[in-house]
């Protein structure tokens, strides 16, 4: 179990480490890359909980009839929390790329903070899983000053 | 935790990051530029909310 969660990650973290951005963009398009990395990765993260949400779990009391009670893996209450989170950041994340780190880091700790116990024993290994990936986008480059200016000298001869 | 959930994150999570990240730098053969890069970050975040729109169109609230 931890070794198959060791590999998940360390394969999820490989597959973002090789995403360096091409020598070709400007700091802005090195930072617009790495905001895009960052919706890549909420992207999938709803797209996994919307997986989840179809799971079926038939582990409940007989019923009646003789037939196990189901539900899903992840309720609707619950996958509804992370796509109005998802969708918050994303949309944030576009009108301010390079706030996406702050964004992402917060959305995450917001879902895991609403969701109910279920729900966020569920999703543990996913939003680890998502903060892992957001923390291996590097940094942004730092902006480029301009040309530093010559200190005026006063008193001189 | 059920091991086929981080089974199911294995096979799902990771190869579509991979592709996305691929298709990125594949294309043309040519390096993205920024405007490039600017149109697949909003075509990413459509995405997103898309598919998010889309659950939630066949799962309306109850609440």
């Amino acid at each position: 179990m931890r070794l198959r969660l060791t590999v998940l990650v360390a394969s999820i973290v490989f597959a973002c480490g090789c995403a360096t951005a091409p020598a070709s963009l400007s700091p802005v398009g090195v930072q617009l890359w790495h905001a895009n990395e960052a919706v890549v990765a909420i992207g999938t993260f709803q797209h996994s909980v919307i997986e989840l949400n179809k799971v079926q779990v038939c582990d409940g009391p007989i019923a009646a009839n003789g037939m196990a009670v189901c539900h899903a893996l992840v309720s609707d209450r619950n996958t509804r929390i992370v796509i109005d989170a998802c969708a918050a950041t994303v949309r944030t994340i576009g009108q301010i790329p390079e706030g996406w780190r702050p964004a992402a880091l917060t959305a995450l700790d917001q879902v895991d903070a609403l969701l109910d116990k279920p729900g966020q024993q569920t999703l543990k290994v996913y939003l680890a899983t998502a903060r892992t990936i957001l923390l291996a986008i590097p940094d942004d480059p730092k902006p480029r000053t301009g040309p530093s200016k010559l200190i005026p000298r006063f008193g001189g001869a | 935790m059920d091991p086929n959930l981080i089974l199911q994150l294995a096979t799902v999570f990771a190869p579509m990051i991979a592709k996305l990240f691929r298709d990125h730098h594949a294309a043309t053969g040519e390096l993205p530029t920024d405007d490039e890069i600017r149109a697949a970050l909003a075509a990413n975040i459509q995405a997103v909310l898309a598919e998010g729109n889309t659950w939630k169109a066949g799962h309306p609230s109850t609440e």
